[in-house]
């Protein structure tokens, strides 16, 4: 008689992509994901062979990336003739679009969209600028008495950094003579240095400074919404499947931390699947991003 | 005798108030018309018409027989996973990861082994990843709590250029006494090992600076002693060698009882709410279809700290290490390999394109030719359109 294994899992996190500005790193790629393919349907048959693969101790193979090895045909095949059930209620949105239901999770943004797009500038962060050059101490120090020359104000270091580079404007503005005598000079200097962003935020307010790893001024955490998916399983199984599965840890992850249990194993008398649907039968159409649009069927 | 895979564990909490808040679209949940069944008002309270400033409580939703919306309250596994790894916090900065030292000690910590990570430096430069060797579920409502949308009011400035103002007042879903029951586990066959291999997508850390990495590990495991060396994973029929380092069995049991020390003092407070560990259990799994089968066979409890220095077991040794000459000979034949099937590739690819540059000529060259235009092209060398 068939044996089936069933399989339950809950909470798989599956992220439901609108038009973003997000990136995708692939080692050392960086891609926008609106540029990038996913499924139209939530879960395929490579999700379900990627599982299998796991359970029975192979090495998952990744559907979007280039790998030099390909899945088990056995493994795969398993997966096409299983059947699979969604439990998580749907909701509908005021356009009528019928979507799962989602929540609101925390995440950490990658380095490179995590730069603080609004930063407060201080003398501190200036200061550390300057540290990771070479003869900082004394760049700083020019740097400081020239503009006080120029602005002829003593101790700027007690008025904050965005009132004196408003000064500066002024005086570039209106005393073109002070100002290219003493400051395009010392600009000039700090480029050469390899000053120019400290320049660019004095002369045009770009906060592009913040982005040198000593002062890395940065949002960590962004929101997101995802839906967390669960439902059910059916696997067939044989006798030399189930001694397979017992050398393993029988634990696997689903999409995004979903848990993965086994059940149970029934018999083809105590299989039911009604509800179901077959993996093999599911569609693996792609489109640019993500949209669910479940029928009523 | 079978060694240890994989550790279960389940565990229930007490609390007050609500401690995990979801969005505001949650609205949308009670608006349907599906959903709103007219002898089931249990929905009916959370529902505070179309305003938008409204705080829900997270919750597990499902539809009952009569297709009517039921749900429970839960902690999920995020709001979880935060607290349990709280100590941790101030090095999960993407930041450290412009500084080697910073970052190394950040790695070579039992936090960071335990819950995993996703690094990404610069452009050009590869990103550093560690699958959690540990999950845990939500923890859902398991009492009869009932929660409510309370209304508060807040002071604050309104600015009056804004065409839709808030107002001062918000309604937030608050709740009783509760409790809530999760469980998890943990992979023993991820947790004993450390990679540092590019080719499986799993690239744990640079194998150049696995000196750091050891260091960092010192000042946990004084014992560590575990170096870099090629091995493969012994269910996997890819014989393929992956440059890593293991754990030794004593140090995968103090990770185990780093986790379980953290979740047994499970503290959430909030600013309105509280939750806290109530009762813990754990069970070893050595064959998880005999543990599939008896369910609740091999629970242990862990009341205090004396229970968790008391657990004790043998990992299951999923890892064998494989000859590093052999394996960087492997290694290289597989390059090349690719190598060649990159330039068989691009040749293919190069001569598909001159097939098709050749076609459209052909294409293009019959339906501009004409007897007359055939011979002046001869002539002059050209085709007239």
């Amino acid at each position: 008689m068939k044996k089936y294994l069933v399989l339950k899992f809950k909470n798989a996190g599956l992220f439901t992509h609108k038009t973003t500005k997000d990136k995708i790193i692939d080692g050392t790629v960086r891609k926008r994901r609106e540029d990038t393919q996913h499924f139209i349907e939530p879960i395929t048959i490579y999700q379900v062979s990627n599982l299998l693969h796991v359970l029975f101790g192979e090495r998952p193979v990744p559907t979007f990336k280039k790998v030099f090895y390909k899945p088990d045909q056995y493994l795969w095949e398993k997966a096409k003739s299983s059947y699979l059930k969604i439990d998580t209620p749907t909701k509908t949105l005021p356009n009528g679009q019928v979507v799962f239901i989602e929540e609101i999770m925390s995440t950490r943004k990658a380095v490179e969209d995590s730069w603080n797009k609004l930063p407060l500038i201080h003398w501190g962060i200036i200061r550390n600028f300057f540290n990771d050059k070479k003869d900082g101490d004394e760049l700083f120090y020019e740097f400081v008495t020239v503009i006080e020359k120029a602005l002829n104000i003593k101790g700027i270091l007690e008025l904050p950094i965005a009132d004196v580079r408003l000064k500066i404007l002024e005086l570039q503005n209106n005393n073109a003579g002070i100002y290219n005598l003493l400051l395009k000079p010392l600009f000039i200097k700090l480029e050469k240095l390899r000053c120019k962003m400290l320049v660019s935020y004095i002369l045009e307010n770009k906060t592009d400074l913040i982005k040198q790893p000593s002062i890395a001024l940065m949002t960590i955490n962004g929101i997101t919404k995802v839906s967390k998916l669960s439902g059910t399983i059916i696997v067939p199984i044989t006798d030399d499947d189930i001694k397979r599965l017992s050398q393993c840890s029988g634990y696997a992850t689903f999409l995004d931390n979903g848990a993965v249990s086994m059940e149970e194993i029934i018999d083809s008398t105590q299989l039911s699947t009604e509800d179901y649907k077959n993996v093999g039968n599911i569609s693996i159409k792609k489109t640019n991003y993500l949209k669910f649009k479940l029928n009523e069927n | 005798m079978k060694n240890a895979k994989r550790i279960d564990f389940r565990f229930t909490i007490k609390g007050t108030g609500v401690v995990n808040f979801d969005d505001s679209d949650q609205k949308y949940m009670y608006l349907h018309s599906n959903f709103n069944n007219a002898e089931n008002t249990s929905n009916r309270r959370l529902w505070p018409g179309e305003k938008n400033n409204v705080n829900y409580a997270k919750k597990n939703f499902t539809i009952d027989a009569d297709g009517s919306l039921n749900f429970k309250l839960k902690i999920s596994d995020n709001c979880l996973r935060n607290a349990i790894f709280e100590k941790d916090a101030v090095a999960h900065h993407s930041g450290i990861s412009h500084f080697d030292k910073l970052l190394y000690n950040y790695l070579g910590s039992p936090g960071t082994v335990l819950r995993g990570y996703f690094l990404t430096k610069g452009k050009g430069q590869s990103s550093i990843n560690r699958k959690a060797p540990l999950f845990i579920t939500y923890a859902e409502q398991t009492n009869n709590a009932v929660s409510h949308i309370e209304v508060h009011t807040k002071s604050g400035e309104k600015d009056m250029r804004i065409e839709k103002k808030d107002n001062s007042i918000f309604s937030v879903e608050t709740v009783g006494e509760i409790e809530y029951a999760g469980h998890g586990s943990i992979n023993l066959q991820e947790l004993q090992f450390l990679s540092a291999d590019q080719q499986f997508g799993r690239l744990g850390f640079d194998p150049d600076k696995f000196g750091l990495f050891a260091t960092a590990m010192k000042r946990y495991f004084p014992n560590f002693q575990s170096e870099l060396k090629y091995f493969l994973l012994k269910t996997s029929v890819i014989e393929l060698p992956e440059q890593g380092a293991l754990f030794s069995n004593d140090e995968v049991i103090e990770l185990v009882r780093n986790f379980f020390n953290r979740l047994l003092y499970l503290d959430i407070v909030r600013r309105t709410g509280r939750a806290t560990m109530s009762t813990l259990e754990y069970r070893i799994i050595n064959d998880p279809i005999e543990a599939m089968q008896n369910p609740n066979q091999g629970w242990k409890k862990l009341t205090s700290q004396s229970d968790i220095d008391n657990i004790k077991f043998t990992v299951e040794p999923s890892y064998v290490e494989f000859d590093k000459k052999t394996a960087q000979q492997t290694i290289n034949s597989m390059k090349e390999n690719r190598k060649l099937n990159e330039i068989e590739g691009e040749l293919m690819k190069e001569a598909k394109q001159k097939a098709r540059k050749e076609a459209k000529e052909k294409a293009r060259k019959k339906t501009t030719e004409t007897p007359v235009t055939k011979v002046l092209a001869k002539k002059t060398g050209r085709i007239k359109k």
